[in-house]
């Protein structure tokens, strides 16, 4: 990997990591609304996969 | 990474080195037991004497037993937390996908998914079809009521995830389906080997050309698939046919790229485990025979650590001329279940399935018995052939066939011609080997 490819890692990270932020923040102002509720978990869900893909990828290359 | 990167779905996972995939495998692991200790049940027992801290290498899984099948079915029954019992590892209001295993040695398993876990399982399966060259162009036919069973529920929403667009076959008759795969120019299809071969035979019964379809790949699910078997259909079809391997338990967990030279372990999402098949206890050697033990690491709904497959697979190197680096699976050679003793002699079906898809093109379906008679084991084949036979090439057939049984698995079988379509005909799993003693 080169350092254009780590950085690009690392950014997307953070994105990965300010959309979860963001997705808990409008479910806390969203609570007992179920089409904030159901969608936030479908925004979740896909944060899941995207930390297994980047961002573990992320962590273990600043390691 | 631009240039390439459309070449892999996840192209950092991809061609990560092996040294990153253990430390990222290592990490989850050790996540996943913590995780299991807190949510599970049947896991709060089985690891008791476990602390994740004292896993510092990947060798220190072997701490902890196999899970078994017959594990789940124990966790399940009669158990207050209906439907699940005590291998549920999340709330049962999270619960959202039902599936079941097929039941073929014994009880169903009730298999629970939440919608993260069915992510993370959609995702998986997302990775097998971009690496058999599934893209947002192609129409992807899938000749099946899909029912509780789950492969297919996996193939169809990754496919719709990799915006594709899915036909889905059920509640159709084989001739509905080969008239639905023209009318939409399917050009990609999801089946059972056994079921691949089938459309086509009926198709030329049709007076169709299945090679004029315009089918250009062919993922298969659902049973082992033998090389020969696999080339047979490519042959059948004209199309590139890829294998995977998987289960409704540990999920889809290797998939085929491009070359079709074997398997690639889905790392760094699933630890994978190649077991001796004496004792189950020793990693095998590169080369080697042995059972597949699975711990897919991002699985929270069903967690699963350890689980024996019972899939007999040959051990590969790591990586590919392709640029995946991750753990190869050269072969699968079928399923502890199947493997038996005859007379003695070590027998598994997928040997007679491998000789007949290479070199008896002109049998069809076959079924194998084993039945006891006095103190004696006999091994029959029933078979049918594509075209009728006459007297004397029947008579051929039945010695070239009995002459290279006999090389390829040292036992005398009796041949049984039967006439076209005696034998069953399958949809999902064929049961083509009956074990009667």
């Amino acid at each position: 990997m080169n350092s254009q490819e780590k950085t690009q890692l690392q950014e997307m990270k953070s994105k990965i990591e300010q959309i979860e932020k963001l997705a808990c923040e409008l479910n806390d102002i969203g609570q007992g609304i179920p089409v904030i509720e159901k969608n936030v978990q479908n925004f979740l869900n896909t944060v899941f996969v995207l930390k297994f893909g980047i961002s573990d990828i992320a962590e273990i290359d600043a390691a | 990474m631009a240039e390439d990167s459309r070449k892999y779905w996840n192209p950092f996972t991809e061609t990560l080195p092996r040294e990153k995939i253990r430390a990222i495998q290592l990490k989850n692991l050790r996540k996943l037991v913590e995780y299991s200790q807190a949510n599970s049940i049947l896991y709060q027992d089985r690891l008791k004497d476990i602390n994740p801290e004292d896993i510092r290498t990947i060798e220190d899984v072997k701490q902890i037993s196999l899970l078994e099948k017959e594990d789940l079915r124990l966790a399940q029954e009669d158990k207050s937390n209906f439907l699940f019992g005590d291998v549920l590892g999340v709330p049962s209001e999270r619960v959202n996908h039902f599936r079941q295993t097929s039941g073929t040695t014994g009880k169903p398993v009730y298999v629970p998914e939440s919608s993260e876990s069915w992510s993370w399982r959609t995702e998986i399966w997302c990775h097998i079809l971009w690496m058999a060259g599934f893209r947002d162009t192609d129409r992807v036919f899938i000749p099946f009521g899909y029912n509780v069973y789950v492969a297919f529920w996996e193939g169809h929403y990754a496919a719709e995830k990799l915006g594709c667009m899915v036909v889905p076959g059920g509640a159709l008759d084989t001739r509905g389906r080969i008239n639905k795969i023209l009318e939409v120019k399917a050009t990609g299809l999801l089946n059972t080997p056994t079921y691949g071969m089938h459309l086509a035979e009926v198709a030329r019964k049709m007076g169709l050309d299945p090679r004029g379809f315009g089918i250009q790949r062919m993922i298969c699910a659902g049973e082992p698939m033998p090389q020969a078997t696999r080339r047979h259909l490519e042959s059948l079809w004209g199309a590139e046919v890829y294998d995977h391997i998987g289960g409704t338990e540990p999920c889809a967990w290797a998939g085929m790229c491009s070359q079709r030279k074997g398997l690639h372990v889905m790392e760094p999402y699933f630890l994978v485990e190649i077991l001796d098949l004496e004792t189950q206890s020793r990693e095998v050697e590169v080369g080697e025979l042995g059972v597949a033990v699975v711990t897919p690491l991002g699985r929270r709904s069903f967690p699963m650590i350890r689980f024996n497959t019972k899939d007999i697979v040959r051990k590969g190197e790591a990586g590919c001329d392709c640029g995946r680096t991750s753990l190869m699976i050269e072969e699968v050679a079928g399923r502890t279940d199947d493997l038996c003793k005859i007379r003695g002699v070590l027998f598994t079906p997928v040997s007679v399935e491998e000789l007949l898809r290479a070199e008896f093109s002109q049998i069809g379906e076959y079924e194998i018995i084993i039945e006891r008679q006095g103190v004696m084991d006999t091994i029959s084949l029933k078979f049918e052939t594509r075209e009728e036979i006459e007297e004397a090439p029947m008579r051929m057939l039945v010695a070239q066939l009995a002459e290279r049984l006999k090389v390829r698995t040292n036992l005398r079988f009796n041949l049984l011609p039967v006439k076209y379509r005696d034998l069953p005909r399958y949809t999902l799993k064929a049961k083509r080997f009956k074990d009667l003693r």
